[in-house]
């Protein structure tokens, strides 16, 4: 088949027709076939690379909800990539050996800047996530936009994100073995999204410094009333916008919001429809990119004010989004 | 037409209404029949008809000459338009998960050799014919089921990356137009 003879466009619809997988493999082929691939994708929205004990897993991140079923992987000490695919049926096979060109490690660091390059775009380069397993199975990559760690050593943590400075999400699954402090580095992540279950989440809330938290898997009621209390008077930085705190155990009822003075909003033509966080922070928070609704939200004023919060909860989830006074009271002229 | 087909010729099941038929001769002078639901799917026969003024009475008397498509490949892409012409229109599907499976009947049509696809494809292109591009681009796709990098080098015929450069640089030794 002289697949280059095709005019471009017919390339395209070739590479159009292919799988994931296909489409990666061919990447792989040359530079020509790279920049082709790259042409033809739109819908990842980022990448991650879990590294795990026995081996590195490699995810992307498209706007379905399958995307944790379809993974590249390396086994450790092998510099083989497999795919693997688990729909209706199991689909396991190798489609790329690097044994020539060198040993784990520089497969790792290649498909990284590979997938890297095929994926970002102009003025928007891909996101990248790490998940970690174990720290001394992790290999420092370049351009880490999101971390996972399970269960970590506070200075582990706090040298990785050090090392990567241009970190904008931390997800911790599990309590950290050390409180954390004040000056913890940990604090000044854009996003973060922790599992917790011994310390209240507002421990961690009064040391953010940054502007988005997520808080799960199972926040008592009581501390989202002290919550609210406390940045009434004003107890939190000023960074925070967006505060998203889990109740599976006894949901979020309608009293929540019986001890507060709700500020009425007559007209709220002027109100966004969607809290206004951008693509890459929607998708660190929430591993998607569609908006999140804030229509239903009610309002209430701090202290000082000159900040409002909007307040909108299901049974399940409690969103707190933290807006500038005017924006949602407009001073009359 | 004197070559056999390797496929059963498509038996049009009902004649919904009287249908108006059109000539087309291919590059080699074959003269093909076609019905005007199945022209359509090929937009550039279907615009040329519209601007050559066509109709039902004088369709006939006026066969169109398409010099790029030789008679072999205008009988698979004849065959194919009549088959598919009262087809509903796809839903359009992502390049991410695929959402069509090949019809059996279109499968069996395509088995033709690389060479064959090969012109088959720059027929289809020509003619503009959406679906038969989306199957034949699938065929192609489909051979690099579950193959490496190096098998699809062999397989599509893709220069490595030394001999793109080479040929790149032996482009720009040869002189121009002057020289």
């Amino acid at each position: 088949m002289r697949f280059l003879a095709f005019p471009v466009l017919v390339q395209t619809l070739i590479c159009n027709q292919m799988s994931l997988q296909e489409k990666f493999s061919l990447s792989l082929v040359s530079k020509r076939m790279k920049m082709l691939v790259k042409s033809t994708y739109s819908n990842i929205h980022g990448v991650t690379f879990g590294f795990l004990r026995n081996k590195i897993a490699i995810y992307f991140q498209d706007s379905t909800i399958h995307w944790k079923r379809r993974r590249f992987y390396i086994p450790r000490n092998c510099s083989s990539l497999f795919y693997v695919e688990r729909m209706d049926r199991s689909i396991e096979h190798m489609i790329y050996n690097h044994n020539a060109e060198g040993d784990f490690s520089s497969l790792i660091l290649y498909l990284w800047n590979h997938i890297f390059e095929i994926f970002s775009k102009r003025n928007n380069p891909l996101k990248m996530t790490v998940f970690i397993d174990k720290m001394n199975k992790y290999l420092w990559m370049p351009s880490v936009g999101r971390a996972t760690f399970f269960s970590f050593k506070r200075e582990e943590i706090e040298d990785f994100i050090g090392r990567h400075s241009d970190l904008k999400a931390l997800e911790i699954v599990g309590e950290v073995d050390l409180p954390l402090t004040m000056n913890s580095n940990v604090f000044d992540v854009r996003n973060i999204r922790f599992y917790i279950s011994i310390r209240k989440f507002t421990d961690y809330l009064k040391c953010f410094r940054g502007f988005h938290a997520i808080f799960k898997p199972y926040i008592h009621v009581d501390h989202v009333y002290e919550f609210i209390d406390e940045w009434i008077r004003g107890d939190y930085y000023e960074n925070l916008k967006f505060v998203v705190v889990y109740n599976g155990n006894y949901g979020f009822e309608q009293v929540v919001l019986d001890r507060y003075e709700v500020k009425k909003v007559g007209d709220r033509s002027h109100i966004p429809d969607y809290y206004p966080l951008d693509d890459e922070d929607l998708l660190y928070l929430t591993d998607q990119t569609n908006p999140i609704p804030s229509h239903q939200a009610v309002f209430i004023e701090n202290n000082a004010k000159n900040k409002v919060a909007s307040i909108q909860f299901n049974s399940r989830v409690f969103e707190f989004y933290i807006w500038e006074r005017e924006l949602i009271f407009p001073l009359r002229p | 037409m004197s070559v056999e087909p390797e496929v059963p010729i498509v038996q049009v099941e009902e004649v919904r209404e009287n249908p108006v038929l059109y000539k087309i001769i291919s590059s080699d002078n074959h003269v093909f029949t076609i019905s005007e639901h199945a022209v359509k799917l090929s937009k550039t026969l279907w615009d040329l008809i519209t601007n050559l003024g066509l109709t039902a009475e004088n369709a006939l008397d006026n066969p169109i000459p398409v010099e790029n498509v030789n008679g072999k490949n205008m009988e698979t892409i004849v065959q194919f338009c009549e088959r598919h012409k009262y087809d509903e229109e796809e839903p359009e599907y992502t390049n991410y998960i695929r959402e069509f499976v090949l019809p059996e009947w279109d499968r069996q049509l395509l088995s033709i050799d690389n060479e064959e696809l090969f012109q088959l494809i720059l027929a289809t292109n020509y003619l503009d014919i959406q679906k038969l591009m989306d199957y034949c681009c699938r065929v192609i796709g489909d051979m690099a089921k579950d193959k490496t990098p190096e098998e699809l080098r062999i397989i599509y015929g893709i220069p490595t990356d030394a001999e793109d450069d080479a040929l790149e640089r032996s482009a720009s030794d040869s002189p121009g137009p002057s020289g």
